[in-house]
Protein backbone atom coordinates (compact mmCIF):
# COMPACT_ATOMS: atom_id res chain seq x y z
CA UNK A 1 0.00 0.00 0.00
CA UNK A 2 2.94 2.15 1.32
CA UNK A 3 4.57 1.64 -2.76
CA UNK A 4 1.00 2.78 -4.05
CA UNK A 5 0.82 6.02 -2.30
CA UNK A 6 4.58 7.20 -3.47
CA UNK A 7 3.46 5.84 -6.94
CA UNK A 8 0.31 8.29 -6.77
CA UNK A 9 3.10 11.21 -5.56
CA UNK A 10 5.04 10.38 -8.33
CA UNK A 11 2.57 10.00 -11.15
CA UNK A 12 0.29 13.43 -9.95
CA UNK A 13 4.53 15.31 -9.70
CA UNK A 14 5.24 14.00 -13.25
CA UNK A 15 1.62 15.65 -14.26
CA UNK A 16 2.65 18.61 -12.32
CA UNK A 17 5.51 19.23 -14.29
CA UNK A 18 4.08 18.53 -17.74
CA UNK A 19 1.83 21.37 -17.21
CA UNK A 20 4.31 23.59 -15.89
CA UNK A 21 6.34 23.01 -19.21
CA UNK A 22 3.79 23.57 -21.49
CA UNK A 23 2.89 26.86 -19.79
CA UNK A 24 6.15 27.70 -20.74
CA UNK A 25 6.12 26.81 -24.46
CA UNK A 26 3.23 29.18 -25.58
CA UNK A 27 3.22 29.70 -29.34
CA UNK A 28 1.61 32.91 -30.23
CA UNK A 29 -0.47 32.45 -33.02
CA UNK A 30 -0.58 35.93 -35.90
CA UNK A 31 -3.89 35.22 -37.36
CA UNK A 32 -6.48 37.46 -35.55
CA UNK A 33 -8.84 34.78 -36.91
CA UNK A 34 -8.29 31.59 -35.37
CA UNK A 35 -10.86 29.30 -35.73
CA UNK A 36 -11.33 25.79 -33.08
CA UNK A 37 -11.21 22.75 -34.02
CA UNK A 38 -13.85 20.52 -33.49
CA UNK A 39 -13.62 16.43 -33.98
CA UNK A 40 -13.70 13.08 -32.08
CA UNK A 41 -11.02 12.55 -29.10
CA UNK A 42 -10.39 8.98 -28.07
CA UNK A 43 -8.32 7.73 -25.40
CA UNK A 44 -7.62 5.76 -22.61
CA UNK A 45 -7.24 6.12 -18.75
CA UNK A 46 -3.95 5.46 -17.23
CA UNK A 47 -4.48 5.50 -13.62
CA UNK A 48 -5.92 1.52 -13.35
CA UNK A 49 -3.36 -0.31 -15.75
CA UNK A 50 -0.66 1.89 -13.52
CA UNK A 51 -2.33 0.68 -10.70
CA UNK A 52 -2.27 -2.87 -11.42
CA UNK A 53 1.42 -2.81 -11.60
CA UNK A 54 1.55 -2.54 -8.36
CA UNK A 55 -1.54 -4.12 -7.08
CA UNK A 56 -2.63 -7.65 -7.82
CA UNK A 57 -6.09 -7.09 -6.81
CA UNK A 58 -7.05 -4.72 -9.30
CA UNK A 59 -7.16 -4.88 -13.28
CA UNK A 60 -8.89 -2.13 -15.33
CA UNK A 61 -9.22 -0.78 -18.69
CA UNK A 62 -11.46 2.24 -19.71
CA UNK A 63 -12.14 4.02 -22.95
CA UNK A 64 -12.80 7.89 -23.17
CA UNK A 65 -14.16 9.91 -25.82
CA UNK A 66 -15.84 13.34 -26.30
CA UNK A 67 -16.92 15.10 -29.16
CA UNK A 68 -17.55 19.11 -29.27
CA UNK A 69 -20.89 20.01 -29.79
CA UNK A 70 -20.34 24.10 -29.21
CA UNK A 71 -17.48 25.95 -28.51
CA UNK A 72 -17.89 25.13 -24.51
CA UNK A 73 -19.16 21.93 -24.67
CA UNK A 74 -18.63 18.31 -25.70
CA UNK A 75 -20.74 15.25 -25.19
CA UNK A 76 -18.85 12.85 -23.63
CA UNK A 77 -18.59 8.89 -22.17
CA UNK A 78 -16.66 6.65 -20.81
CA UNK A 79 -16.53 2.72 -21.12
CA UNK A 80 -14.70 0.14 -19.31
CA UNK A 81 -13.93 -3.26 -17.73
CA UNK A 82 -12.68 -3.86 -14.13
CA UNK A 83 -12.06 -6.70 -11.97
CA UNK A 84 -10.96 -5.75 -8.35
CA UNK A 85 -10.71 -7.51 -4.84
CA UNK A 86 -11.40 -6.01 -1.84
CA UNK A 87 -9.83 -6.85 1.35
CA UNK A 88 -11.66 -6.06 4.34
CA UNK A 89 -11.10 -6.82 8.16
CA UNK A 90 -14.01 -9.89 8.40
CA UNK A 91 -14.17 -10.69 4.75
CA UNK A 92 -12.75 -10.49 0.93
CA UNK A 93 -14.79 -10.35 -2.28
CA UNK A 94 -14.18 -9.67 -5.87
CA UNK A 95 -16.00 -7.93 -8.14
CA UNK A 96 -16.14 -7.70 -11.74
CA UNK A 97 -17.97 -6.26 -14.54
CA UNK A 98 -18.18 -3.91 -17.29
CA UNK A 99 -19.47 -0.12 -17.22
CA UNK A 100 -20.19 3.15 -19.37
CA UNK A 101 -21.05 6.65 -18.67
CA UNK A 102 -22.34 9.23 -20.66
CA UNK A 103 -22.82 12.88 -20.32
CA UNK A 104 -21.55 16.08 -21.22
CA UNK A 105 -18.27 18.39 -20.44
CA UNK A 106 -18.40 21.89 -20.28
CA UNK A 107 -14.68 24.29 -20.56
CA UNK A 108 -14.88 26.52 -17.81
CA UNK A 109 -11.23 27.93 -19.21
CA UNK A 110 -11.04 30.89 -21.54
CA UNK A 111 -8.42 30.12 -23.93
CA UNK A 112 -5.49 31.97 -24.69
CA UNK A 113 -5.83 32.66 -28.90
CA UNK A 114 -4.80 29.38 -30.40
CA UNK A 115 -4.86 27.03 -27.80
CA UNK A 116 -7.32 24.83 -26.68
CA UNK A 117 -7.03 23.41 -22.54
CA UNK A 118 -9.83 23.22 -20.61
CA UNK A 119 -11.05 23.33 -17.24
CA UNK A 120 -13.06 20.31 -17.66
CA UNK A 121 -16.69 20.42 -15.57
CA UNK A 122 -18.10 17.22 -16.57
CA UNK A 123 -21.71 15.40 -15.03
CA UNK A 124 -22.65 11.59 -15.97
CA UNK A 125 -25.17 8.72 -15.59
CA UNK A 126 -22.79 5.59 -15.15
CA UNK A 127 -24.37 2.31 -15.30
CA UNK A 128 -22.85 -0.81 -14.58
CA UNK A 129 -23.44 -4.91 -14.80
CA UNK A 130 -21.65 -6.78 -12.77
CA UNK A 131 -21.07 -10.07 -10.64
CA UNK A 132 -19.83 -10.07 -7.00
CA UNK A 133 -17.85 -12.86 -5.28
CA UNK A 134 -17.14 -13.55 -1.46
CA UNK A 135 -14.21 -15.61 -1.46
CA UNK A 136 -14.32 -16.06 2.02
CA UNK A 137 -15.59 -14.83 5.74
CA UNK A 138 -15.09 -14.71 9.04
CA UNK A 139 -18.36 -14.94 11.25
CA UNK A 140 -17.99 -11.89 13.95
CA UNK A 141 -18.52 -13.31 17.15
CA UNK A 142 -17.38 -13.57 20.90
CA UNK A 143 -13.61 -14.14 21.32
CA UNK A 144 -14.05 -16.96 23.39
CA UNK A 145 -14.99 -19.34 21.19
CA UNK A 146 -12.51 -20.67 18.00
CA UNK A 147 -12.60 -18.32 14.68
CA UNK A 148 -14.36 -19.74 12.04
CA UNK A 149 -13.82 -18.78 8.35
CA UNK A 150 -16.43 -20.14 5.65
CA UNK A 151 -13.75 -20.02 2.29
CA UNK A 152 -16.24 -21.39 0.21
CA UNK A 153 -16.65 -18.66 -2.66
CA UNK A 154 -20.29 -17.25 -2.69
CA UNK A 155 -21.08 -15.64 -6.19
CA UNK A 156 -23.96 -13.26 -6.76
CA UNK A 157 -24.64 -12.39 -10.96
CA UNK A 158 -25.91 -10.12 -12.71
CA UNK A 159 -26.17 -7.51 -10.20
CA UNK A 160 -26.19 -3.53 -11.41
CA UNK A 161 -26.10 0.07 -10.05
CA UNK A 162 -26.89 3.17 -11.35
CA UNK A 163 -25.57 6.35 -10.55
CA UNK A 164 -24.64 10.12 -11.25
CA UNK A 165 -20.97 11.59 -11.08
CA UNK A 166 -19.64 15.11 -11.59
CA UNK A 167 -15.55 15.91 -12.27
CA UNK A 168 -13.38 18.50 -12.46
CA UNK A 169 -10.22 18.20 -14.18
CA UNK A 170 -7.73 19.32 -16.69
CA UNK A 171 -7.48 18.50 -20.12
CA UNK A 172 -3.53 19.73 -21.70
CA UNK A 173 -2.80 19.54 -24.89
CA UNK A 174 0.88 18.54 -24.37
CA UNK A 175 1.50 18.01 -28.31
CA UNK A 176 -0.17 18.48 -31.46
CA UNK A 177 -3.40 16.56 -30.98
CA UNK A 178 -2.74 14.62 -28.10
CA UNK A 179 -4.53 15.95 -24.98
CA UNK A 180 -3.51 14.68 -21.06
CA UNK A 181 -6.10 15.19 -18.59
CA UNK A 182 -6.27 14.79 -14.97
CA UNK A 183 -9.91 14.66 -13.34
CA UNK A 184 -10.91 14.25 -9.58
CA UNK A 185 -14.93 12.91 -9.66
CA UNK A 186 -17.46 12.75 -6.82
CA UNK A 187 -20.50 10.27 -7.66
CA UNK A 188 -23.62 9.19 -5.65
CA UNK A 189 -25.91 5.91 -6.37
CA UNK A 190 -29.29 6.45 -7.88
CA UNK A 191 -29.98 3.00 -7.47
CA UNK A 192 -28.28 -0.95 -7.20
CA UNK A 193 -29.75 -4.13 -7.26
CA UNK A 194 -27.95 -5.21 -4.20
CA UNK A 195 -27.21 -9.70 -3.60
CA UNK A 196 -29.65 -11.24 -1.20
CA UNK A 197 -26.85 -11.75 1.63
CA UNK A 198 -24.43 -9.16 0.74
CA UNK A 199 -24.35 -5.03 -0.22
CA UNK A 200 -22.51 -3.96 -3.56
CA UNK A 201 -19.41 -2.42 -1.59
CA UNK A 202 -17.30 -2.23 -4.68
CA UNK A 203 -18.91 -1.34 -8.26
CA UNK A 204 -16.91 -0.75 -11.46
CA UNK A 205 -16.69 2.65 -12.63
CA UNK A 206 -17.75 4.05 -9.39
CA UNK A 207 -15.20 2.32 -7.38
CA UNK A 208 -15.51 1.55 -3.63
CA UNK A 209 -19.03 2.80 -2.20
CA UNK A 210 -18.84 4.93 1.03
CA UNK A 211 -21.66 5.52 3.95
CA UNK A 212 -24.90 7.08 2.15
CA UNK A 213 -23.56 5.71 -0.92
CA UNK A 214 -21.35 8.34 -2.09
CA UNK A 215 -17.71 7.51 -3.89
CA UNK A 216 -14.68 9.15 -5.51
CA UNK A 217 -12.84 9.03 -8.69
CA UNK A 218 -9.26 9.74 -10.20
CA UNK A 219 -8.51 9.47 -14.27
CA UNK A 220 -5.48 10.32 -15.71
CA UNK A 221 -6.08 10.01 -19.70
CA UNK A 222 -4.12 10.45 -22.70
CA UNK A 223 -6.19 10.94 -25.37
CA UNK A 224 -5.85 11.85 -29.40
CA UNK A 225 -8.29 14.58 -31.18
CA UNK A 226 -9.44 13.74 -34.48
CA UNK A 227 -10.48 16.69 -36.04
CA UNK A 228 -13.26 16.89 -38.03
CA UNK A 229 -14.30 20.67 -39.13
CA UNK A 230 -13.05 24.17 -38.01
CA UNK A 231 -15.06 26.72 -36.22
CA UNK B 1 -2.28 30.99 -14.34
CA UNK B 2 -5.59 30.18 -13.01
CA UNK B 3 -5.31 26.86 -14.78
CA UNK B 4 -2.03 26.10 -12.42
CA UNK B 5 -3.74 27.03 -9.49
CA UNK B 6 -7.07 24.57 -10.30
CA UNK B 7 -4.00 22.06 -11.08
CA UNK B 8 -2.65 22.36 -8.08
CA UNK B 9 -5.69 22.46 -6.08
CA UNK B 10 -6.80 19.03 -7.88
CA UNK B 11 -4.01 17.39 -6.47
CA UNK B 12 -4.19 18.48 -2.92
CA UNK B 13 -8.30 16.92 -2.90
CA UNK B 14 -6.09 13.85 -4.03
CA UNK B 15 -3.82 13.64 -1.65
CA UNK B 16 -7.13 14.26 1.24
CA UNK B 17 -9.16 11.52 -0.40
CA UNK B 18 -6.17 8.64 -0.38
CA UNK B 19 -5.40 10.15 2.57
CA UNK B 20 -8.47 8.97 5.09
CA UNK B 21 -9.13 5.10 4.31
CA UNK B 22 -10.58 3.36 7.29
CA UNK B 23 -13.29 5.63 8.01
CA UNK B 24 -15.95 2.97 9.36
CA UNK B 25 -15.91 1.26 12.44
CA UNK B 26 -18.30 -1.65 13.69
CA UNK B 27 -20.87 -0.59 16.19
CA UNK B 28 -23.73 -2.67 15.09
CA UNK B 29 -23.79 -5.75 16.91
CA UNK B 30 -22.36 -9.00 15.98
CA UNK B 31 -23.38 -12.98 16.59
CA UNK B 32 -25.84 -12.65 19.23
CA UNK B 33 -25.03 -14.96 22.60
CA UNK B 34 -27.31 -17.41 24.31
CA UNK B 35 -29.02 -15.50 26.88
CA UNK B 36 -30.63 -17.57 29.86
CA UNK B 37 -33.13 -16.51 32.72
CA UNK B 38 -32.92 -18.71 36.04
CA UNK B 39 -35.97 -19.71 37.39
CA UNK B 40 -37.53 -21.39 40.88
CA UNK B 41 -38.69 -24.84 39.86
CA UNK B 42 -41.19 -24.37 42.79
CA UNK B 43 -42.58 -20.97 41.82
CA UNK B 44 -42.66 -21.06 38.24
CA UNK B 45 -42.64 -17.75 37.87
CA UNK B 46 -40.00 -16.43 40.42
CA UNK B 47 -36.76 -15.46 39.05
CA UNK B 48 -33.85 -17.30 41.51
CA UNK B 49 -30.59 -16.71 41.56
CA UNK B 50 -27.97 -19.03 41.27
CA UNK B 51 -24.96 -19.12 43.53
CA UNK B 52 -21.31 -19.12 42.80
CA UNK B 53 -22.40 -20.23 38.90
CA UNK B 54 -19.29 -20.83 36.75
CA UNK B 55 -19.98 -21.41 33.10
CA UNK B 56 -18.42 -22.40 30.14
CA UNK B 57 -18.58 -23.95 26.38
CA UNK B 58 -17.46 -27.38 26.35
CA UNK B 59 -14.32 -28.11 24.22
CA UNK B 60 -12.68 -24.56 25.96
CA UNK B 61 -10.47 -24.69 28.51
CA UNK B 62 -11.79 -21.55 30.44
CA UNK B 63 -14.62 -20.68 32.11
CA UNK B 64 -16.22 -18.12 30.03
CA UNK B 65 -18.03 -16.84 32.90
CA UNK B 66 -16.33 -17.33 36.85
CA UNK B 67 -16.78 -15.61 39.99
CA UNK B 68 -19.98 -13.90 39.85
CA UNK B 69 -21.37 -13.88 43.34
CA UNK B 70 -24.94 -14.72 42.81
CA UNK B 71 -26.86 -14.19 38.88
CA UNK B 72 -30.45 -15.01 37.82
CA UNK B 73 -29.02 -14.24 34.03
CA UNK B 74 -26.34 -14.58 31.98
CA UNK B 75 -25.54 -14.59 28.30
CA UNK B 76 -22.54 -17.52 26.70
CA UNK B 77 -21.49 -17.42 23.52
CA UNK B 78 -22.08 -20.14 21.05
CA UNK B 79 -20.88 -22.10 18.71
CA UNK B 80 -20.64 -20.83 14.90
CA UNK B 81 -18.52 -23.66 13.18
CA UNK B 82 -21.16 -26.19 14.65
CA UNK B 83 -24.88 -27.15 14.88
CA UNK B 84 -24.81 -27.79 18.70
CA UNK B 85 -22.92 -26.87 21.41
CA UNK B 86 -22.59 -28.39 25.16
CA UNK B 87 -22.72 -25.99 27.91
CA UNK B 88 -21.45 -26.75 30.89
CA UNK B 89 -23.40 -25.14 34.01
CA UNK B 90 -21.16 -25.84 37.68
CA UNK B 91 -23.51 -24.80 40.50
CA UNK B 92 -21.10 -23.40 43.12
CA UNK B 93 -18.48 -23.40 40.53
CA UNK B 94 -17.05 -20.04 41.06
CA UNK B 95 -15.93 -20.81 44.84
CA UNK B 96 -12.78 -22.14 46.36
CA UNK B 97 -14.52 -25.25 47.87
CA UNK B 98 -14.03 -28.15 44.93
CA UNK B 99 -16.68 -30.77 46.94
CA UNK B 100 -19.84 -28.59 46.75
CA UNK B 101 -19.54 -28.21 43.09
CA UNK B 102 -22.43 -29.70 40.54
CA UNK B 103 -21.47 -30.15 37.08
CA UNK B 104 -24.47 -30.21 34.56
CA UNK B 105 -24.39 -29.79 30.54
CA UNK B 106 -26.76 -28.90 28.73
CA UNK B 107 -27.39 -29.72 25.04
CA UNK B 108 -28.34 -27.23 22.55
CA UNK B 109 -28.92 -28.00 18.37
CA UNK B 110 -29.68 -25.58 16.37
CA UNK B 111 -29.75 -24.48 12.49
CA UNK B 112 -26.80 -21.67 11.89
CA UNK B 113 -27.45 -18.64 9.21
CA UNK B 114 -24.71 -16.45 8.41
CA UNK B 115 -25.98 -13.27 7.82
CA UNK B 116 -24.12 -10.17 6.62
CA UNK B 117 -24.33 -6.86 8.30
CA UNK B 118 -21.71 -4.45 6.79
CA UNK B 119 -18.23 -3.54 5.50
CA UNK B 120 -16.84 -3.03 8.98
CA UNK B 121 -18.83 -5.82 11.47
CA UNK B 122 -18.29 -8.29 8.72
CA UNK B 123 -20.64 -11.51 8.97
CA UNK B 124 -23.23 -12.41 12.15
CA UNK B 125 -24.66 -15.61 12.53
CA UNK B 126 -28.54 -16.51 13.77
CA UNK B 127 -29.04 -19.54 15.49
CA UNK B 128 -32.84 -20.69 14.10
CA UNK B 129 -35.34 -23.43 15.07
CA UNK B 130 -32.99 -23.91 19.25
CA UNK B 131 -34.02 -26.78 21.39
CA UNK B 132 -32.48 -27.45 24.41
CA UNK B 133 -31.80 -30.55 26.68
CA UNK B 134 -30.43 -31.13 29.73
CA UNK B 135 -28.24 -34.15 29.98
CA UNK B 136 -29.16 -36.27 32.95
CA UNK B 137 -26.84 -37.72 35.36
CA UNK B 138 -26.90 -38.85 39.26
CA UNK B 139 -27.80 -35.36 40.97
CA UNK B 140 -29.00 -32.82 38.39
CA UNK B 141 -29.26 -29.31 39.79
CA UNK B 142 -31.04 -28.00 36.73
CA UNK B 143 -34.97 -30.02 37.12
CA UNK B 144 -36.08 -28.26 34.19
CA UNK B 145 -34.87 -26.25 30.62
CA UNK B 146 -37.85 -24.25 28.26
CA UNK B 147 -37.08 -22.34 24.92
CA UNK B 148 -39.16 -19.11 25.91
CA UNK B 149 -40.42 -19.20 21.94
CA UNK B 150 -41.47 -21.73 19.74
CA UNK B 151 -39.96 -22.10 17.64
CA UNK B 152 -36.74 -20.22 19.33
CA UNK B 153 -34.75 -18.28 17.64
CA UNK B 154 -31.64 -16.52 18.82
CA UNK B 155 -30.79 -13.79 16.70
CA UNK B 156 -30.23 -10.85 19.18
CA UNK B 157 -29.80 -10.19 22.91
CA UNK B 158 -32.41 -8.19 23.68
CA UNK B 159 -34.38 -10.73 25.18
CA UNK B 160 -33.91 -14.16 27.56
CA UNK B 161 -34.01 -17.56 24.89
CA UNK B 162 -33.76 -20.09 27.65
CA UNK B 163 -35.41 -20.65 31.30
CA UNK B 164 -33.88 -22.97 33.52
CA UNK B 165 -35.77 -24.53 36.46
CA UNK B 166 -33.68 -25.12 39.46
Amino acid sequence: MRIMHILKYIISFLFFLGTVSLFSQEKEIDTAKYKDRYGLRVGIDLFNPVYALFDDNRKGLEIVADYRILKRFWIAGELGYMDNTTREDHFTFTTNGSYIKVGADFNAYKNALGMENMIVVGMRYGVSIFDQTVNEYTINSDPYLPIHTNDIPIVYNNLNAHWIEFSLGLKVEVLHNVYMGVAFSGKHIITTKNPDNFKNLFIPGFNRVYVNDFGFGINYTISYLIPFYRK
Amino acid sequence: MKILKIFTLLILIIFIFFSCEKDEICLEENTPRLIIRFYDVDEPETLKKVSQLAVRVDGVEEFYLEGSIATDSIAIPIKVDYDSTSIELVLNGSDLNLDNDNSDFINLTYIREDVFVSRSCGYKTFFNDVNAIIEPDDDNWIKDILTIELPQNIIDENNAHLKIYH
